[in-house]
Formats: structure tokens, C-alpha cells, sequence
């Protein structure tokens, strides 16, 4: 077959093409609903150099704290950060190898746990371990999915391509619908 | 009115809202959303649905997940699947024009999609690339690949292969177009 398609006519293989593509039809329209409501969102912002006044940071006398200290406070962890890294990639890469496909996994999968406040700090940790490169992510914007993949070992950036942020919404209202639907 | 048709009149209304106009980036409504607005009986007002738009030549078109058929779909295949609404018949080459597509571009994805179907599934860029460039300008071939790629008819992965995606699966009775193809030769 790909020898005739080839050779046939640009006209010949659209004639053809159009006997059997039934494409999908969307609307894209402002209502009057959506028109009021965008309204009524413009009259209640605040403006912005209001909103620059309430971002200011003020002055904070500084001083000392221990390691203790933040570790009750939870600002540091017990266990030091890159064993923690380490154990978080072992795993991932066991959930991979048990539920995943392709050497991938959901990020959902993977990331949402039992409680909201598990679910963030699972999230905080798989950002580490793309950035680090122990994981990588891929996003695949149509079908609104993301997956991520363990590498076999950490992978240091050799290619001059440009590193993106990937900010991603981890909102209780996405947890609780997740939960609902586990 | 019955009570009853006034109860799936009202249904069908909500249903063409949700299938004709975009709520995402990719068009159509997922069965889980459906179900959620609609109701469990949603499967039957997208048929009703069906039934009202065969007169405009439109149709409503089940989507599977990974493009598959499916002859009698479960309630949770149902659910994971995309409803969308569709030209049911033919266009003719003009109103193709009038829809956005100048006629290369539309030979173009025809070729694409006709190539990698007999690659059977997958093609490196490069070699769609080479096809088209026998016809087309060459400065013209990038784009057009890429834009099939943003619009969702072909996929492209690490590797620079092609596949067929989401909306090729959607749009194109792939079957009729390798039957169309063959005819064409005999």
C-alpha cells in the first residue's frame, strides 16, 4: 500500500480522505451568563496595587534556632534528606514494576495518598526526584495525563536543552474527587 | 408534554451542551462526566441525542480509551470513554476549504495517516517527512507535521516516530480508508 501512496494525486487522496473523515464539531462562545459573571469577578478584584500593599513582607527581627528545634518545628527532617530522596525512588520504582505500564506510572498513582496532607508531601518529594534526576515526567497536554518514569540511575543534565518549570495544581478539591472515585 | 419526554427533552439539552461546547483542550465529554450531570441513564439520552441530530448529518461518536472498538461496552468502559459529536456523512472537497483546510494540507494528513497505517502503526518522522516533501514545499512539511501533532491526529515520541492519535481514532473510519486506498489501485 505505500507504493500507491506514493504515486496517487494529491487531488485523488483527498477525494478519498474525505469519503471517510467525519470531523468532530465544537463550539467556542461567550454567553451572556459568562459575560456577567466575568463581570461580577472584575467588580470584586481587588486592584493590583492594593494587592502589591498586602503582599509586602515586614520586618522580622531574625536569631538562632537549633537543629532540634526545626526538626520539632518541621522544618528539618530526622532522617537526611537524600536518604529519604533515595528510599522515595526505590519506591517508585517498586510501584513501577508492580502497577505501572511501560516503565511508567500516573502521576496520580503515584503521588495521591491516603490523606491530603501525604498526598503534598508526596508530591514535594517526586518534584525533588525529577529535578535530581532519579524520575522523569511526561505530559501529555490532549488527553490531560502525566506519568513518571524512574530512571535505572540518577541522570545528570548533558544536553543543552533548556529546563521548564512544570508547575502543577494539587488542590484538596482534585485529592477529595480522587478519593472519591479510589 | 409527558412528563417523561419533558424529563429526557430537558436531558438531551444538557447533553448537547456538554458535547458541543469545549470545556477542555481536547473536545468532547468523558462517560464519568456524563453520568455525574446527566444521570446513570446517560447511554440512552445520548442516543435520543443521536436520533435528533441524524437529520443535520451529524452523529454522536463513542471514543474508547486507546481507540479501540468495542461491540457491547461494560458501564465502566463506557464511563472511561469520550463522547463526541460528529459529521455522520461526506464532505465534498469545497466545504473541506470552508472548514479550515487548504487542499495540501489535507493531502498531507491523508498521506501521513494513510502511511503510517501501512507501517502498521508507527513511521519515523523522517520518513513522512521525505513523502511529503515529493509534493509539498519543504518549508511547509515541519509545519504541517507538527500542527497534525498539536491537533491530536498523529503522536510523536522521544524517538521521532509517528503514530496515529487521539483524533484519527475519532475522526478517520480507518478500515474504509485502507479499503478506499486499495480499491484506488486495483
Amino acid at each position: 500500500m505505500d507504493e500507491k501512496i506514493k504515486r496517487i494525486e494529491k487531488v485523488d487522496i483527498v477525494r478519498t480522505f474525505i469519503k471517510v473523515w467525519h470531523p468532530i464539531i465544537e463550539f467556542e462562545q461567550i454567553s451572556i451568563q459568562s459575560l456577567a459573571e466575568a463581570l461580577r469577578y472584575w467588580e470584586s478584584l481587588v486592584p493590583l496595587n492594593e494587592r502589591w500593599n498586602e503582599m509586602t513582607p515586614t520586618e522580622i527581627e531574625s536569631g538562632k534556632a537549633t537543629r532540634e528545634e526545626l526538626v520539632n518545628q518541621r522544618i528539618l527532617r530526622d532522617e537526611a534528606f537524600s536518604q529519604e530522596l533515595e528510599d522515595f525512588w526505590q519506591e517508585l520504582k517498586k510501584q513501577v514494576a508492580q502497577t505501572g505500564k511501560n516503565g511508567k506510572i500516573r502521576y496520580q498513582s503515584f503521588v495521591y495518598a491516603e490523606t491530603y496532607k501525604e498526598t503534598v508531601n508526596r508530591a514535594f518529594m517526586t518534584s525533588f526526584l525529577i529535578t535530581y534526576g532519579y524520575a522523569t515526567l511526561e505530559i501529555h497536554p490532549l488527553e490531560e495525563e502525566m506519568f513518571i518514569a524512574p530512571c535505572e540511575k540518577p541522570t545528570v543534565k548533558t544536553s543543552n536543552k533548556q529546563l521548564v518549570s512544570i508547575p502543577i495544581a494539587l488542590t484538596a478539591e482534585d485529592w477529595e474527587k480522587w478519593k472519591r472515585e479510589e | 408534554m409527558s412528563k417523561r419526554k419533558a424529563y429526557y427533552a430537558s436531558k438531551v439539552k444538557r447533553a448537547t451542551h456538554m458535547l458541543f461546547y469545549k470545556r477542555h483542550k481536547k473536545p468532547g465529554v468523558k462517560g464519568w462526566e456524563l453520568r455525574k450531570t446527566i444521570g446513570s441513564d446517560y447511554p440512552k439520552v445520548l442516543r435520543i441525542m443521536d436520533d435528533f441530530l441524524k437529520p443535520l448529518d451529524l452523529q454522536v461518536k463513542t471514543v474508547f480509551e486507546e481507540g479501540k472498538h468495542v461491540e457491547k461496552p461494560t458501564q465502566e468502559q463506557l464511563d472511561k470513554a469520550r463522547f463526541l459529536v460528529e459529521l455522520r456523512g461526506e464532505l465534498a472537497p469545497k466545504e473541506a476549504k470552508m472548514i479550515g483546510w487548504r487542499i495540501d494540507d489535507l493531502a498531507g494528513l491523508a498521506i501521513a495517516i494513510s502511511y503510517i497505517i501501512s507501517k502498521k502503526g508507527k513511521s519515523p518522522r523522517k520518513e513522512i517527512d521525505e513523502l511529503l516533501r515529493e509534493k509539498l514545499p519543504g518549508w511547509k512539511v515541519g509545519i504541517n507535521i507538527d500542527r497534525y501533532v498539536k491537533y491530536g491526529y498523529l503522536a510523536q515520541d522521544e524517538n521521532e516516530q509517528l503514530y496515529l492519535d487521539w483524533r484519527t481514532s475519532a475522526e478517520v473510519d480507518q478500515k474504509a480508508l485502507v479499503d478506499l486506498l486499495l480499491k484506488a489501485e486495483q
